[in-house]
Formats: structure tokens, C-alpha cells, sequence
């Protein structure tokens, strides 16, 4: 029930993949909350009054049905058959009742805790106005491409089949390691062979590592493919330590191109609003909504441009000019950092790419291009 | 300046990698070769001369230009 409730939930929700874990959680750890709240009424007799009175209220609580439970003589008798899910807990046996409770206390609080952590995480996770990452985000930025949008919803995708083997597992290991123990357990069963649940263990992995593959593999072949012809190729440079773009599509001879340096601001230049080691002096301005090709190649050392809003992380080998097909979906300003250990300035040479409106982008780039073909 | 037109050198089914290095240089070759065949004047070669210097860093032309100049271009031109 708690997993169509969540599955409902999922469906008119923007944060699906969230909803549906925690069902998943719930509907695999469901039978612990009846535990946790059998033992919360046992407990309390228990400190209570030390009498057995009231136990009747576990009877109610776990079903025990019928009207019996009002006699005292019957209560002796369903009394020590009282089994509370997978573990036994024999009523009115004092340290046993706080012995064996200790699993099931311990995987309820997990069980809170694992809901408040969905909870933040939903908190966190949801939506990020800005584009550059805030203090102690976990999730991803907001997309600005159709590639990372699929990269998110891979990772969720995935995301779901993690947590539901994540507890599967843990149920076992837990599961192993309580009921197997060697002063309660000393002689294990002796089963070596199952054909059934050998078949079972293999061909379900198998069909999840499939559900896994498929999507995988589709957005693996979908973000090499360059179907589109680019409307613009912008080649991004680095130099230990800044970063070189040239914008060589509207030359007509050599040597004029629209080239220039890109450097991170010093903290000391900093002006309000504007991100420590992120913020350079030029920033890539590109058009929203179209094709682009950006060519990534270093002067000297191995770098590496790379965006996360974009989804793109393309390293640059030197001798070698690695090829980027993308297109920002909106204007925005998006940040990114090098990701190839290059040097000393390593963290100080950040990109920063500026998503224009096409019009805009024609009389900023002519703005430009003016006064070079002037000097020229 | 007037609205600028978005072009560039379009895909080649030739190199339909990531790695763009040799689209580059056979766009530059194809550029030179085009000169020596037809003459300065040809205008048809000047669609190559775009797609090299779109796909090119300026860095690597002006070497090109200089090992063609020493007549140590490693290429066949």
C-alpha cells in the first residue's frame, strides 16, 4: 500500500525519483514500524507497572484477534506464543525483552533516519535557482542541457535500483549475522546446494544490470554523435594558468581572429555577489539555443574544460583537439572549473560561459570584432 | 558591422570522432592544395581556409605557415 501511495505521490510530484525511494524503503521496512511501535507499547508496560496487566494492548496491536484476550487465563495461554515479526519476543521476560529489542530499536531509528535524510535531501536537492553550486549542495545543478538532463535522470534512474539492493542487502547481512550467531546458533543448517535460488540470484541481477545498461549505453552513444551541423566553433585554449578562446569563425584572413585570455578574478577584485575562484575578467559568451563546437586543446600541459550545468567535462591533451558538441537551452551564466591537475594554479583557472539570446550574440561579437579589425 | 552570420566548418563524415586533430589538418592541406591547383585568385578555395581557421588554433597555423616557409611542413601539400 505504501508503494502505490508513493508511486501516486511520484506522479504529481517534481522530485519522482526521491518519492519513490522512500516508498521503496518503506514498503521493504514497513513490518519494522509495526515492530517499533509493538515494542514502544511493551516497553511501557513494562517500565510502567511491572504488573502484566495491560500487556492485553500487544494483543490488540499485533492482531491477536479474538475476544479472549479479556480473561486472565487466557491471556497465559496465547501469552508466551506472542511472536512480533521475525523475532521473538516472549512477553514478561524481562531481560529478554531488552536484549532482543536492541535490533529492532536499532533499525527503526535507522529507519527515522533514513526519512529525515530524504527529507533534507529533497530540501537540498530541489531546486537551485543560481547556477554555481551553494554551501553544502549535494545534488546536481540545474541542467542547461538536454545532456545533462539525461545524466540526472540516469543517475536517478540508477539511483532507485542502488537503494533497493542497498536494503535487500543489509536486511540479509543483518538478517546472517543475528540469527546465525554462534552462542545462539551454534549448529547452522548445512544447505550447499539450491538450484532454485541459484537461478533466482543469477538472472535478477542479470535483469537489473540490464535496466541499468540500456539507458546507460543510449545516452553514452547519444553524447558522441554530432547529427547537427554547429553553427559556431569556439576553441577554448589552456595555458598554465588561464584560459585562451578564440572565435575564428568570421575571419577572412590568419591572423585576425577574435581571441582573448580569460583569467580569474583575485579574491582582492572581487566585487559583490560574485564567486570566490570562479569569476573571470572575460567570459565565454555563446548563443542560447544553438548548435556549438567547442574544440578543447591545451599550449602546454593536460587540462581540462569542464561545465557541470552543461554536462560537459572534456579533457585537453596537448597535440590533440578534442571536439564538444553542445547547446545551452537557456541564458544563464554557468561556472566550471579545470579538472585536470595542471600545475601549481591549478584551482585558479575556472571557465565561465555566458548564454546569450542569439541576437545578442551578433552585436556582442561584432562589438568586438570592430575594434581588432581596426588595430589590424 | 551588420548582423553577423553563425557558420562554421560543418560536420565531415570523414572524422565523426571526438578527436578533431586531423579534420584540422586535413582542412589546412586541403586549403594549400587547393591554392597550388587554382591559383591565389580562386575564390573556391576560400571556403577551406574557413574551416581550418575555425577548427585550427591560431598557434598552430602561424607554425604551419613558418614550416612552410622552411620548406619543413610535414605534410603533403
Amino acid at each position: 500500500m505504501l508503494l502505490v501511495l508513493s508511486v501516486l505521490l511520484s506522479l504529481s510530484s517534481a522530485d519522482m525519483p526521491l518519492f519513490l525511494l522512500a516508498g521503496v524503503f518503506l514498503y521493504c521496512c514497513w513490518y519494522r514500524l509495526l515492530d517499533m511501535l509493538l515494542l514502544l507499547l511493551m516497553l511501557m508496560d513494562h517500565f510502567l507497572n511491572r504488573t502484566q496487566k495491560r500487556i492485553g494492548l500487544i494483543g490488540l496491536a499485533s492482531g491477536g484477534g479474538s475476544n479472549e484476550h479479556s480473561t486472565a487465563s487466557s491471556r497465559k495461554r496465547w501469552m508466551p506464543n506472542l511472536y512480533i515479526s521475525s523475532f521473538s519476543i516472549k512477553a514478561g521476560m524481562d531481560s529478554e525483552i531488552l536484549l532482543r529489542s536492541v535490533p529492532t530499536v536499532f533499525s527503526s531509528l535507522s529507519l527515522l533516519g533514513m526519512i529525515q535524510a530524504f527529507k533534507l535531501a529533497d530540501q537540498i536537492m530541489g531546486s537551485h535557482p543560481g547556477e554555481a553550486t551553494e554551501p553544502w549542495q549535494l545534488g546536481f545543478q540545474d541542467a542547461a542541457t538536454p545532456m545533462m538532463q539525461g545524466i540526472m535522470d540516469l543517475h536517478h534512474d540508477i539511483f532507485f535500483f542502488l537503494i533497493l539492493i542497498l536494503v535487500f542487502v543489509s536486511r540479509i547481512l543483518v538478517r546472517a549475522l543475528w540469527h546465525f550467531h554462534y552462542k545462539k546458533n551454534p549448529i547452522p543448517q548445512r544447505i550447499v546446494h539450491g538450484t532454485t535460488i541459484e537461478i533466482l540470484r543469477t538472472i535478477f541481477p542479470s535483469i537489473i544490470l540490464m535496466f541499468i545498461a540500456i539507458p546507460s549505453f543510449a545516452l553514452l552513444y547519444s553524447m558522441d554523435e554530432v547529427v547537427v551541423d554547429p553553427a559556431i566553433t569556439i576553441k577554448a585554449i589552456g595555458h598554465q594558468w588561464y584560459r585562451t578562446y578564440e572565435y575564428s569563425d568570421y575571419n577572412s584572413s590568419d591572423e585576425q581572429s577574435l581571441t582573448f585570455d580569460s583569467y580569474t578574478i583575485p579574491e582582492d577584485d572581487l566585487e559583490l555577489g560574485q564567486s570566490r575562484l570562479l569569476e573571470v575578467d572575460n567570459r565565454v559568451v555563446v548563443p542560447a539555443k544553438t548548435h556549438l563546437r567547442i574544440i578543447v586543446t591545451p599550449a602546454d600541459v593536460p587540462h581540462s574544460w569542464a561545465v557541470p550545468s552543461s554536462g560537459v567535462k572534456c579533457d585537453a591533451v596537448p597535440g590533440r583537439l578534442n571536439q564538444i558538441s553542445t547547446s545551452v537551452q537557456r541564458e544563464g551564466v554557468y561556472y566550471g572549473q579545470c579538472s585536470e591537475i595542471c600545475g601549481t594554479n591549478h584551482a585558479f583557472m575556472p571557465i565561465v560561459v555566458e548564454a546569450v539570446p542569439r541576437k545578442d550574440y551578433g552585436s556582442r561579437v561584432s562589438n568586438q570584432l570592430i575594434p581588432q579589425t581596426g588595430e589590424a | 558591422m551588420a548582423e553577423i552570420e553563425l557558420k562554421t566548418a560543418p560536420v565531415d563524415f570523414r572524422f565523426p570522432t571526438t578527436n578533431q586533430t586531423r579534420h584540422c589538418f586535413t582542412r589546412y592541406i586541403e586549403f594549400h592544395r587547393c591554392v597550388a591547383a587554382k591559383g591565389e585568385e580562386a575564390n573556391e578555395c576560400e571556403r577551406f581556409a574557413k574551416y581550418y581557421r575555425s577548427l585550427c588554433p591560431g598557434e598552430w597555423i602561424e607554425r604551419w605557415a613558418e614550416q612552410r616557409e622552411n620548406g619543413s611542413f610535414p605534410g603533403p601539400l
